[in-house]
């Protein structure tokens, strides 16, 4: 058998090669988690703290509050559209107006939506401020002709195009993207106008927080109570969302290097969106893009500029529950990450950029968009050396421990950093399923995550065809009464 | 006390507020009912004819403007008098009450006081 | 033949104890802090249950015999951080006489002399709490001791300080407020609505320095100063107004001096104003339209109605609303517009709507 004793030395070969290098990238991706986690509980800590003095009920009474139009598209979603927008309409904000944009819809959606608010149509034109490829064909706003809802009738064009022109209609100063199945807290208008009214010479634009909705008790479009969703599959992204997307972004924030603002929940300055011209309706990943074109025309201009993250858990979502969706998901998530990166990819090691340049972009690159390759190949790896009798069952045992125990370490960091700050989980059993998962999502999920993101970037690569995933909703637990 | 004693629904959902409010309207001998946002206010208001509704603009769910809307499109509580409690100093808001149909309003932070002199005018009660 | 090569086996399990020792670290952290923090509310809860009533009764400055005032400055010494805190939440929510009653409360507790310590404390947090706490006790001779706290190194403490001040009401704080918004050292300065807070509040005289704010070199240092000139309201500035719409060059700055002249302006500025109305940069364009509707001068309608037909679709809808605010004439306006063919037709229209869908809802108008 000597192609196996090829095998064997060839193994053998790379693996004393690769090793160690596989090793440090581990040890310094899961470093850099932590180190994002410690910048970023710094700010949280911080912000418990000074609640007695920020001043929240003067914020609210502030005489410079702007206005904010919060911009939803909906696509066949006549199942929760009322309670979304009745629910948005309500927020608390001196100030706000709705613009939903109805993509096309198949359903009964506007059917729904015109009935619950006695809907007419008006003679508004819309601005071509931001370009559309469907523009709409009728406008509606409520009969009383004060309640501050607009609704856009349109041929179907995906959500970044509706998006658009929900821009475009927009009348304040700020505009907040939100999905029309996100639920946002009752206070979370004032909090993402907060970093406009500090600064509102610079400040364009300011991510939030989202985290999953599954298994909480909702009522009305409000979380009631916060729980853990109970599903592996979900209690895992809970930990995820934490971990990455709230403290990452936040340690990001910190150190003046945001480059994603999730297009779940983002305001914006209108007039910066114009000037860039809009989400990209041609874009995959176009919430990244958008930031990354907003740093990138903002700096060619030499404008000053600032865009920001909100620490406070705001705005909640339902989070995939099913492989399938998930794997869509992740595999559109990586193919954008790729696309973006690649296109801006100018920005690199660009020292006109500063710290976006030299830092975060080459961060994105190396461990946001090369993780899934290195972790999947040491893996490879290590098991063939196993299977071809190269290491030990002990020694495997021990590296793979070694591997995952610091991210169940990062993991167990971020948890703390909650329980410290927030501590949004009332319940004792959400703390043991929280631990549980932050074990479990290394045996299977992490590697078949990885394993999907490749997939997204192979087909970048190869051009193929993308298929659009639709996010299949299984509805919220909604209480009775 | 007796069935002359007027009544009056507090609505806010800020718990010292709220609190405080019911406490100074019972001491000056109102009937007082407390209800911690909008939609309560409606659904204390559907058996309930309240002489007096003192309302926060700013709440969770239904502003005190939403709510304030409503009455105005009830029969039943057309005599209904509204004073909101803001905490708006900006004038459009004020003017967004009275549009609304408020008939007066108190900014916070407030003078209990005063806002039971407020309150005794509107119900055209003397001290 | 397995390869010794790779990593060591004895490295690994060196590394793999550590590990394990900092996951319990950490598990022993989260479940401590749970169950210290449940402890506490526990506590708290049960204590200000019970203080509840004599609280209100302060509050409300139903306390004539100042009995429940005693029974608040009387509780043991543990106890006091606790009444404190629900003591200056209530505190920022009520004025006259019950803050005054309730500030007393804090001063038993030497609340006062620990602030006035804390202002130098080596930590930020109680810098902060200091500068809050003798702003909440409306003390206007500790105001000259705040006012150095604006210059801090950490954005807490300033923005504790100047909120503070905001609430003693001195306008003698009113020049460190203004060099607080963009400090010389520190890249970011004193959030700029806290600064529009304070000078808004502060008594007279502040005038003075928010009309001398108007041509800081900072834009976000003129942009506080126009805000509060226009919602001061200081009319008294429309003079430096005029003369700064000129020469402003950030348009942000630009628009909130065009909205201030729309408060304190009169009927001598509808030209300029009509003018800003056309500016390319909507965002100062749609200040003027606001600003000539906010004026609210019958000559306004003269003002605005030429803008209906401006060709942008913004400009042109809010300038055909805002007629509709400004009474029959305003109306009578946009008919015209509506029946005349031309780019005024469809804003007109639409306003048009919007009215007769207001005037058709009942009890308004």
């Amino acid at each position: 058998m000597d192609w196996i004793e090829l095998l064997r030395t060839g193994v053998a070969a790379v693996l004393a090669f690769v090793a160690w290098p596989v090793l440090v990238y581990f040890l310094l991706i899961n470093s850099s988690y932590l180190v994002m986690i410690v910048l970023a509980a710094v700010d949280f800590v911080a912000y418990r703290r000074r609640i007695p003095f920020a001043g929240r009920e003067e914020l609210m009474r502030s005489r410079t509050m702007p206005g904010i139009s919060v911009v939803t598209a909906m696509h066949n979603e006549e199942m929760g559209i009322r309670v979304a927008v009745e629910s948005f309409l309500s927020l608390q904000h001196p100030h706000h107006e709705v613009v939903v944009v109805d993509d096309g819809s198949s359903d009964n959606g506007f059917e729904v939506l015109r009935k619950a608010f006695d809907l007419v149509p008006v003679a508004r034109r819309m601005p071509e401020d931001v370009p559309v490829r469907e523009a709409p064909t009728s406008i509606h706003v409520p009969r009383d002709g004060r309640t501050r809802l607009t609704v856009v009738r349109k041929a179907n064009s995906g959500r970044s195009d509706s998006i658009n022109v929900g821009v475009n209609l927009a009348r304040e100063d700020l505009v907040l993207f939100v999905d029309s199945d996100s639920i946002l807290d009752p206070g979370s208008l004032l909090a993402v106008s907060r970093p406009f009214i500090e600064d509102p010479i610079n400040m364009v634009a300011a991510g939030g927080v989202i985290r999953a909705v599954n298994g909480c008790r909702v009522k009305g479009g409000r979380v009631l109570e916060v729980r853990m969703p109970g599903s592996p599959l979900a209690d895992i992204q809970v930990l995820e969302y934490l971990r990455a997307f709230h403290l990452g972004r936040a340690g990001w924030s910190r150190i003046n290097a945001l480059l994603l603002i999730s297009g779940a929940f983002g305001v914006f300055r209108r007039d910066a969106l114009v000037s860039v011209g809009g989400l990209d309706a041609n874009s995959i990943g176009e919430d990244f893009e958008l930031v990354m074109r907003l740093h990138r025309t903002f700096r060619k201009q030499r404008k000053p500029y600032r865009v920001t993250f909100l620490t406070e858990p705001i705005c909640w979502t339902e989070v995939p529950s099913t492989v399938p969706v998930l794997r869509r998901q992740r595999s559109r998530w990586h193919r954008g990450l790729w696309e973006t990166l690649w296109a801006y990819r100018g920005m690199l090691f660009n020292p006109r950029y500063g710290r976006l340049g030299l830092v975060a972009v080459p961060y994105y690159w190396l461990f946001e968009l090369i993780a899934p390759l290195l972790e999947l190949a040491g893996l490879v790896l290590i098991a063939l050396g196993f299977a071809l009798g190269l290491v030990s069952w002990q020694y495997f045992l021990l590296f793979m421990l070694v591997a995952y125990a610091y991210a169940i370490i990062v993991t167990l960091a971020a948890v703390t950093v909650e329980e410290l700050s927030y501590h949004k989980y009332p319940r004792w059993r959400d703390l043991g399923v929280t631990l549980v998962a932050a074990v479990l999502e290394n045996a299977g999920y992490r590697q078949l995550t990885a394993w999907w993101r490749m997939e997204g970037w192979l087909a970048a690569l190869t051009r193929r065809e993308q298929k659009w995933g639709t996010m299949t909703r299984s509805g919220f637990t909604e209480v009775d009464g | 006390m007796t069935s002359a004693q007027p009544s009056i629904l507090v609505a806010d959902d800020d718990p010292d507020i709220r609190d405080l409010v019911v406490f100074k309207l019972e001491q000056a001998g109102f009937a007082v009912r407390a209800v911690v946002d909008g939609s309560a206010a409606l659904t204390a208001l559907e058996d309930l004819t309240p002489d007096l509704v003192v309302l926060d603009v700013m709440m969770p769910g239904l502003s005190g403007l939403d709510v304030l809307r409503q009455i105005r499109t009830m029969d039943r509580l057309d005599g209904v008098k509204v004073l909101l409690l803001t905490a708006r100093a900006r004038d459009t808001d004020v003017d967004d009450g009275y549009n609304t149909g408020a008939d007066d309003y108190v900014t916070k932070p407030f003078s209990p006081r005063e806002l039971l002199h407020r309150v005794n005018s509107m119900l055209g009660r003397g001290r | 033949m397995a390869t010794q090569t790779i990593v060591s086996p004895q490295l690994l399990s060196g590394v793999l104890w550590v590990l394990v020792w900092a996951a319990i670290f950490l598990l022993a952290l989260v479940l401590g802090s749970r169950t210290g923090r449940l402890w506490r509310e526990h506590r708290e809860r049960q204590l200000l249950g019970e203080l509840r009533p004599a609280m209100l009764e302060v509050a409300s400055g139903e306390d004539d015999d100042r009995s429940a005032l005693t029974q608040l400055t009387s509780v043991a010494p543990r106890r006091t951080r606790v009444v404190d805190r629900a003591v200056s939440a209530m505190l920022s929510k009520v004025k006259g006489e019950p803050a005054r009653a309730l500030a007393e409360v804090l001063r038993s507790h030497g609340r006062s002399s620990w602030a006035l310590r804390g202002l130098s404390s080596r930590r930020a947090i109680r810098r902060a709490y200091a500068a809050w706490t003798l702003g909440l006790m409306r003390e206007r001779e500790s105001g000259g001791k705040i006012v150095p706290l604006l210059q801090d190194r950490s954005m807490d403490v300033v923005v504790a300080a100047a909120r503070a001040l905001t609430l003693i009401g001195d306008g003698a704080a009113a020049r460190p407020v203004v060099r607080a918004v963009a400090p010389r050292r520190r890249p970011r300065g004193l959030p700029s609505w806290v600064a529009v807070e304070s000078l808004c509040t502060f008594d007279e005289p502040v005038a003075g320095v928010v009309v001398e704010a108007t041509t800081h070199p900072q834009p976000s240092v003129r942009h506080v100063a126009a805000t509060v000139i226009g919602s001061r309201p200081l009319p008294q500035a429309a003079p430096v107004v005029r003369e700064r719409i000129a020469a402003e060059e950030d348009p942000r700055t630009l628009a909130a001096l065009v909205e201030a002249l729309g408060k304190i302006g009169g009927s001598s500025d509808l030209t300029l104003l009509a003018r800003f109305a056309r500016h390319p940069d909507e965002t100062v364009a749609l200040a003027a339209v606001d600003a000539l509707e906010a004026i609210g001068l019958p000559s306004s309608v003269e003002a605005l109605a030429p803008l209906v037909a401006d060709t942008r679709p913004r400009p042109s809808e809010r300038a055909a609303v805002a007629l509709t605010e400004l009474g029959p004439r305003g109306r009578e306006q946009l008919r015209e517009f509506a029946k005349t063919p031309g780019p005024a037709v469809q804003p007109a229209t639409y306003a048009l709507q919007l009215t007769a869908m207001r005037s058709a809802t009942r009890g308004l108008d």
